[in-house]
């Protein structure tokens, strides 16, 4: 690893959409090295970007990816864990395998990833943990059950580790963005999309520069007593 | 892996755990008690602990062990009690992984 590296991120799910946009915006500098994973392959090309083509759903994953990063660059400062699954439908019509696989990717992968993440990001200053929410746990969308029940633990979950972490100098936050225009809503009918935003403070999409300014503001050092807290956007 | 070895990997996790904690130092004995009624570490400390064995297992002998079940944690004479039983609670981890 370079020895101008001073901060090592990694991005779970960063094959597309925010994740693929949030690893490129850290790698503007020169001065972070990016970890990337998902279960494709990159398009990411960039000398300070590592790429793991890994299944997060399966907790055995969890503990395989952690000792390659481990192995190859044996230091770790944040963890975005953005992977997430969504499925928009009547719990009535919505298959056991999707219920399972949505808590398994957006519920179990962050914990398993967050527990073996901690032991490395521990030994760093500053070190800091960012999990992805949604604007619909708080609104209770209809329709979204599953999702919205995985998200709502993962809020918990936040709130929780960031007392059990503080004492290693770890911050756990999270942010919860309101529609964002990527492939996990391209299915739903526009007319759902509005209703969603009509109920929003501002009524407009989350772009990923509003995404990003919150993880700035999580991640920066003087940011060390924001801990545990959800920001919702919108 | 023998028990000397088990017993140097814990020594060593002690040693990390005094240099962070001067005013608590833990005696490298196998009677040396751990954690509960009378123990040197705190939770907080013995996660530290924990953690810092698991790493040497790891890096030293390529073991990736969990130490913290949830069956070390209720059983009836803590695993964690002293560096004697720490010993053998690991090396029986290793024997039946």
């Amino acid at each position: 690893m370079s020895k101008t590296i001073q901060k090592v991120i990694l991005v779970t799910g960063s094959s597309k959409g925010i994740g693929k946009s949030i690893a490129e915006y850290y790698l503007t500098s020169s001065d972070n090295l990016v970890i990337g994973c998902s279960r494709s392959k990159s398009t990411i090309n960039n000398k300070n970007y590592i790429h793991y083509e890994i299944d997060l759903s399966k907790s055995e994953s969890t503990i395989d990816l952690m000792m390659k990063i481990k192995k190859d660059v044996n230091q770790l400062n944040i963890l975005i864990n953005n992977v997430g699954v969504a499925s928009m439908n009547h719990l009535l019509l919505t298959t056991p395998e999707k219920i399972d696989q949505i808590i398994d990717v957006n519920l179990k992968s962050v914990i398993n990833l967050t527990r073996e993440a901690s032991k490395l990001i521990k030994k760093e200053k500053n070190g800091r943990i960012i999990n992805m929410t949604t604007v619909a746990s708080p609104l209770n969308l209809e329709g979204e059950s599953v999702y919205v029940s995985s998200k709502a633990a993962i809020e918990a979950f936040t709130r929780i580790i960031a007392k059990e972490l503080s004492a290693f100098g770890i911050t756990v936050n999270a942010v919860g963005p309101g529609p964002v225009k990527t492939d996990l809503i391209k299915n739903i009918p526009a007319h759902k999309i509005d209703k969603i935003l009509s109920r929003l403070s501002s009524k407009e999409y989350t772009s990923i520069d509003d995404i990003l300014n919150i993880l700035d503001f999580f991640i920066r050092k003087e940011s060390q007593l924001v801990n545990g807290q959800i920001i919702y956007l919108g | 892996m023998n028990n000397e070895n088990i017993i140097e990997i814990i020594y060593l996790a002690i040693d990390d755990y005094n240099q962070i904690n001067p005013n608590n130092v833990i005696i490298k004995d196998p009677e040396t008690l751990l954690y509960g009624k009378e123990g040197k570490l705190d939770s907080l400390g013995l996660v530290n602990l924990i953690l810092s064995i698991e790493d040497r297992l790891l890096d030293k002998y390529s073991k990736n062990i969990s130490l913290a079940d949830d069956k070390a944690f209720s059983e009836r004479t803590s695993p964690f009690s002293n560096i004697s039983t720490l010993a053998e609670f690991i090396r029986n981890k290793i024997d039946n992984e």
